[in-house]
């Protein structure tokens, strides 16, 4: 068999590999990290790699005969946002029993995102934040956005290669941790994890097929409990497992963890809770009922579909004024991130460059990428998707204030959770009508609630009946059935 | 050419739909598709006329302004409705035979996705270009298309799905259509699906927009 060698950070292994795969399968076999948004359809473009004597291939076109030495593109550790807030929910810590049993206990929260898994370790004896880890989902090779990661799940044994990426990568945290802080795993004591509709099913191996297909229906969405051993995680034996509750195929565990760890002073009534990622999720919150719903705002925001979008990793291009750009790091640019993309759009509407209604002349110019000396640029074709991203999200909202029978004017504050919404700039996202114009001076980030969720969970029993008050406030609107959804989504499309 | 029917042709462009619509701005207050409509029949002028010197060039024009990016969703949803108020004063000409149509063209979304609002540009699109458009709504089944094919001999079908997980659907429906009957026509599209998947699952056309529907559909009918 012919061999393959893999450079990764600073990193050389060598292996054989089945002559007929694909590189991108057999990179995933090395259990490399690797990115393909498109799941390896050959679309997107984005899985490409250096291969020694050929130069950059798009993995997953390329079928590898001989021996070959491939180049990973180098990766810096994924920023994570601190899960405390001045808004965040505080409660009596209620520990589980299994806490008083061994010394030194442990608790894990795990928010699991489609593109990002954290890890908050917590120590039982003050109740501390010790330590926070934030790394790519795994699952990542298999697709970027949940669709295309639900339909790698119908594929033979799709389903257990994806329950089983997340459970290594869950053990290897534990094993990692526990080594590194010195203690036995069995100290961890209790897990709760929140996470997306379909990243839960997948977690207990459970199909999550029903979410992609109308009606789109979740084989659950209450919480569930499980020992660390029946997923077969060496843990403590007794450690409990526990998966929030979600609302729908679209408003998992993540939303609502999100809105229980939030406690809104008095002042602010009615408010708005928006996480943007490739699905926006978001909720009103009245004093009586929470309206949420969930909007296709696609991969734009996180690079994908985008001719030079990137995550926000270094070397992107994460802020823009005037012509003037900043990069993550202030390594020299490689590609836009979702931040830096608002804020060229909001400078291109602005000076006029692209006009309202969305046309662009031609594609215009960023900045010139060092390592190749080519063009980082906005294409006609960019300013389309950002569109049907932005109108997606600014519909969403529109859509629940009609429904709770409110108008903008009423709103009292606009939360925004997650990594994007933590670093967007509200000028460009307001300007560009990605929120509602006349909520910019209510807007505030709040970090990643979804964690945030998950560590109270972890901190006290008490947490759950919150959690039920959410769900049993909540009522979901399905827009794709929603009447006038058709009009509010294009008329949103305007700058 | 007519000078209303030129008038006609620009408020379709243009997405102007009756004097109250407030779009585009710059027509403001200026009659729209539907008034022009009724005052071209009023003065005698066919519905035939109507849909071709008027409608269909229009629409046209829009179709291939979205081809070439140059107009996004929401014109064309504007441009659509311009042509449906239109056709509401066309449609008893038709009802009637007093006016002819090119063929007919069964349009809808496969099993297992709601999403619509392609499809229904395809389907405003097909109409203002001259068509009958029985439009079968989202989530239809293989059944409902054929039952409605054989209803109408000759008719073209569409298929239209957005999701990943929805395509496999699409090629049981393409394949249950031409089991039934092999000289059925049957186009596809949707953000996932391209001209590859379109020959493996044996379908007759795909089309990365409306206007390229159109002109399969002309090509079947001429």
């Amino acid at each position: 068999m012919p061999k393959i060698t893999v450079h990764s950070n600073n990193k050389i292994q060598s292996t054989s590999y089945n002559e007929g795969d694909n590189l991108l399968q057999i990179i995933r076999q090395n259990e490399q990290d690797i990115t393909a948004p498109c799941g390896g359809n050959g679309t997107c473009g984005k899985c490409r790699v250096k291969v020694k004597g050929l130069g950059i291939v798009t993995a997953c076109t390329h079928y590898p005969i001989n021996d070959l030495e491939v180049y990973m593109p180098n990766e810096s550790e994924n920023k994570i946002l601190t899960a405390q807030h001045e808004y965040t929910f505080k409660q009596t810590p209620v520990p589980p029993e299994l806490a008083n049993e061994v010394d030194y206990p442990l608790g894990l929260a795990i928010d699991i995102g489609t593109t990002t898994v954290v890890f908050y370790w917590i120590n039982y004896i003050d109740q501390s934040l010790i330590k926070t880890r934030g790394i790519k989902n795994p699952q990542s090779a298999y697709g970027a956005d949940v669709i295309s990661r639900i339909n790698f799940s119908n594929s033979e044994n799709g389903l257990v290669e994806l329950q089983n990426s997340m459970l290594n990568c869950i053990q290897q945290e534990i094993n990692y941790t526990c080594n590194e802080i010195g203690v036995n795993s069995d100290r961890l004591v209790q897990i709760s994890v929140s996470g997306n509709t379909s990243m839960l099913h997948l977690l207990l191996g459970v199909s999550p097929s029903s979410i992609a297909l109308a009606p789109y229906t979740p084989q659950f969405t209450e919480a569930k409990k499980v020992t660390s051993s029946e997923l077969g995680l060496k843990t403590n034996p007794q450690t409990q497992v526990h998966l929030l509750p979600s609302i729908s195929g679209y408003v998992g565990s993540d939303i609502v963890s999100g809105l229980a760890s939030i406690e809104a002073p008095e002042q602010i009534k009615n408010y708005l809770f928006v996480d943007i990622g490739t699905n926006g999720e978001m909720a009103l919150v009245t004093p009586e009922k929470i309206y949420c719903c969930s909007t296709a705002a696609g991969p734009a925001f996180e690079g994908a579909n985008i001719s030079h979008g990137m995550a926000a990793l270094d070397g992107a291009i994460s802020s823009y004024n005037k012509g003037e750009y900043q990069t993550i790091s202030d390594e020299s640019p490689i590609g836009i991130c979702g931040s830096g993309l608002l804020d060229i759009m909001a400078y291109l509407v602005e000076n006029e460059t692209v006009s309202t209604d969305g046309f662009l002349e031609e594609n215009y110019n960023i900045a010139t990428n060092k390592i190749d000396g080519s063009s980082i640029c906005i294409s006609p074709q960019d300013v389309r998707e950002i569109q049907l991203a932005k109108s997606a999200i600014l519909s969403g909202i529109n859509i629940l204030v009609q429904s709770a029978g409110l108008s903008m004017n009423t709103i009292d504050a606009l939360f925004l959770a997650g990594g994007f919404g933590n670093y967007l700039n509200p000028e460009s996202a307001t300007r560009i009508s990605l929120l509602p114009p006349s909520l910019l001076d209510k807007t505030i980030p709040i970090g990643n609630t979804s964690g945030t969720g998950a560590i109270l969970h972890v901190k006290s029993e008490l947490f759950n009946s919150r959690l039920n008050q959410v769900v049993d406030r909540c009522e979901y609107i399905e827009l794709s059935t929603h009447e006038g959804f058709d009009l509010e989504f294009a008329m949103n499309m305007f700058f | 050419m007519n000078e209303i029917l030129e008038q006609i042709a620009i408020c379709v462009e243009s997405g102007k739909i009756n004097n109250a619509s407030p779009f585009p701005p710059q027509m403001k207050g200026q009659d729209g598709a539907d008034e022009l409509t009724k005052q071209a029949l009023d003065s005698g002028i066919t519905a035939g006329e109507i849909l071709q010197g008027g409608l269909m060039i229009g629409m046209e024009k829009v179709g291939v302004k979205f081809r070439e990016n140059k107009v996004f969703v929401p014109q064309v949803l504007m441009s659509a409705k311009a042509m449906s108020a239109a056709m509401e004063h066309l449609k008893p000409f038709f009802a009637s035979g007093e006016a002819e149509r090119k063929g007919i063209f069964i349009i809808g979304t496969v099993e297992g996705d709601l999403h619509d609002i392609g499809k229904n540009l395809v389907a405003m699109m097909v109409e203002g270009n001259g068509y009958e458009v029985i439009d079968l709504g989202t989530d239809v089944k293989a059944e409902k298309f054929i039952e409605e094919a054989e209803k109408h001999p000759g008719s073209v079908i569409g298929l239209s799905a957005l999701l990943t997980t929805t395509m496999n659907n699409m090629e049981k429906i393409v394949k249950a259509i031409k089991d039934n009957d092999a000289s059925r026509k049957v186009c596809i599209g949707g953000a996932p699906v391209n001209d590859e998947f379109c020959q493996r699952i044996g379908a007759d056309s795909y089309n990365p927009d409306p206007q390229g529907v159109v002109e399969f559909l002309n090509s079947q009918a001429s």
